[in-house]
């Protein structure tokens, strides 16, 4: 978890230098939305997801996403599912653009009562910070992605920090 | 004109350094060396003379240092039940407290020994027959119809093992707190197909006894924990070990630690006594909670024929290959003994009895992973 503090002091350290240095680049048009699959990030396990690219300038873009995720192998499908939102931003003048995000994972987990011998569905928020390449032309088509997204936990009685990944493929337009 | 407003905007390779020198900085976590002398709790009985004792220590402070294992508690019982026990090292990485002898841990799939003996007992009152077929128990499941309790006490059923499902390894892993329902980790398993025909081949799968588990409270109406207590360890007088979190942790059960970056983005993931995501996942195949000299106690009374009847306990000594029921052929210095080892995370444990003795060493640590079976080399040959 540390380490993800680090990571985030890091870009916000390093943000607006970037864009200052984006501003003398000059603008192209923009396919704004993105459809994706995804395995990882927010989304925990695979997930469809929507982007919009809300801000594009020069080098520096900055936009929102949200999805849905589950396991669709039998294992949890059905019965647990991430609804992640976030925000992320996409440095680079080419179509290989460094992407730093921070999701929110709203993961609905269902837990076991084994007094009661029943099932509750407990809310958790997980913090998915990310760090990544991203490949999107900025007319729009094929779009993927690989990136770094540890996984926090920051709940009182169940604090981790997993490493994790953020693999994606997508359409943009 | 752009450095007039971040004179000092690192470079490229600043900014990797930077990240390196956090990554390191915040990894690194340095357990102290442990001298025999000054960490070790041992019980002075008749059986280990004094030169071997301090032998022994010694190897267990050397294997504690080599493997960076905050902790280790070692029984050695022999024949007559009499036995030496002794607790090297620290219950956590911090190193603030001494690990004693009474201190409980997670034995992991030792508990598969417990719980085929349980089984065992509940074929011997007519609960439960050898042979039975799941689909007496679990009549909705066709894949698994003609599989039998014997096929799961040896590993020969072909039913998936749940811990090769990545996904439920993620889960425990992101949500320590996580309560799995072992009958749905059951079905998730019985709903696939099966790795082969029962009793052709035989692969180790922890679902086996995790439906072995079931099976007991199906038949006795009990939850599993109670029925382990009520079976097992009240009339065996074992009254520190118990499955948790079915049953409370108890206020003495230390964390584990798993030395390994992947799960928890630092060199240590801890494996707290609250935490339940690991634990449930095990079930009956490996949620049990002893010290290690409880386990030798349960190990020495199951093979001196103070459980089981001698026709029971001969059944569960038929090996195919090197696996009887929920027993483990072992081979230590060459020597044919029985018993199980254990891992769950954050804790690693091995339990043997040597035939040839009467002889019973219990091993049990709070880290994971490490060469065990060395160490348990290390320890039967001090006793020769």
């Amino acid at each position: 978890m540390k380490i993800a503090f680090a990571l985030l002091g890091y870009i916000m350290f390093t943000l607006p230098v970037q864009s200052q240095m984006a501003n003398r680049d000059a603008e192209a048009p923009v396919a704004r939305n993105t459809i994706s699959a995804s395995f990882g990030g927010a989304g925990i396990y695979y997930a469809l997801n929507y982007e919009r690219l809300l801000v594009q300038h020069r080098k520096i873009g900055i936009g929102a996403s949200t999805g849905i995720g589950t396991d669709f192998s039998s294992a949890l499908f059905g019965r647990e599912f991430s609804l992640p939102v976030g925000a992320f931003i996409l440095y680079g003048k080419k179509n290989g653009r460094l992407e730093l995000g921070a999701g929110l994972a709203n993961y609905f987990l269902k837990q076991y009562d084994y007094g009661e011998d029943r099932h509750e569905t407990a809310y958790r928020a997980l913090f998915v910070p990310s760090i990544g390449y991203r490949y999107q032309k900025r007319t729009g088509g094929f779009m993927v992605k690989a990136g770094f997204s540890p996984v926090i936990n920051l709940g009182k009685a169940s604090q981790s920090a997993m490493p994790w990944f953020d693999l994606g493929i997508g359409w943009v337009f | 004109m752009k450095h007039e407003l971040f004179p000092s905007f690192p470079s490229r390779r600043w900014h990797v350094c930077f990240m390196l020198l956090i990554t390191f900085l915040f990894s690194c976590q340095k357990l102290e060396v442990v001298e025999p002398d000054s960490c070790s709790f041992q019980s002075t009985t008749e059986i280990i003379d004094s030169s071997s004792a301090s032998e022994l220590s010694r190897i267990i402070c050397q294997t504690l240092n080599e493997e960076k294992i905050p902790g280790i508690q070692v029984s050695i019982r022999d024949s007559t039940g009499k036995s030496w026990n002794i607790a090297s090292g620290f219950s956590d990485l911090d190193q603030n407290r001494l690990l004693h002898d009474s201190d409980l841990l997670r034995i992991g799939s030792v508990t598969k020994m417990y719980t085929a003996t349980l089984i065992l007992k509940l074929i011997e009152e007519g609960s439960v027959q050898l042979d039975q077929k799941l689909s007496s128990f679990f009549p909705e499941y066709h894949t698994v119809r003609d599989v039998t309790v014997r096929n799961l006490l040896n590993h020969s059923s072909g039913i998936v093992d749940i811990f090769s499902i990545p996904a439920l390894f993620v889960s425990s892993s992101a949500f320590p707190d996580k309560f799995w329902n072992p009958h749905h980790l059951a079905e998730i398993c019985m709903e696939k197909n099966l790795e082969f025909d029962p009793g052709t081949d035989q692969s180790y799968s922890n679902t086996n006894f995790i439906l072995l588990g079931l099976i007991a409270e199906q038949v006795t109406g009990m939850k599993i924990h109670m029925v382990f207590r009520e079976r097992l360890f009240a009339p065996l007088d074992l009254e520190n070990t118990s499955l948790v979190p079915y049953a409370p942790p108890p206020p003495n059960l230390i964390s584990g630690h798993v030395r390994h970056y992947a799960l928890s983005m630092s060199e240590w993931y801890t494996f707290k006594p609250d935490h339940t995501s690991w634990s449930t996942l095990a079930y009956s195949a490996g949620a049990l909670v002893t010290n290690a000299s409880e386990l030798s106690r349960f190990v020495h009374l199951l093979f001196q024929n103070r459980i089981l009847d001698q026709e029971t306990l001969s059944s569960m000594l038929d090996f195919e290959g090197d696996r009887g029921l929920g027993i483990s052929r072992i081979s230590v210095n060459g020597r044919q003994m029985y018993g199980h080892e254990g891992e769950i995370t954050g804790f690693e444990s091995v339990a043997v009895y040597d035939p040839a003795t009467g002889t019973t060493i219990a091993i049990c640590s709070n880290k994971t992973p490490f060469d065990i079976y060395t160490l348990l080399d290390q320890i039967e040959a001090q006793l020769e």
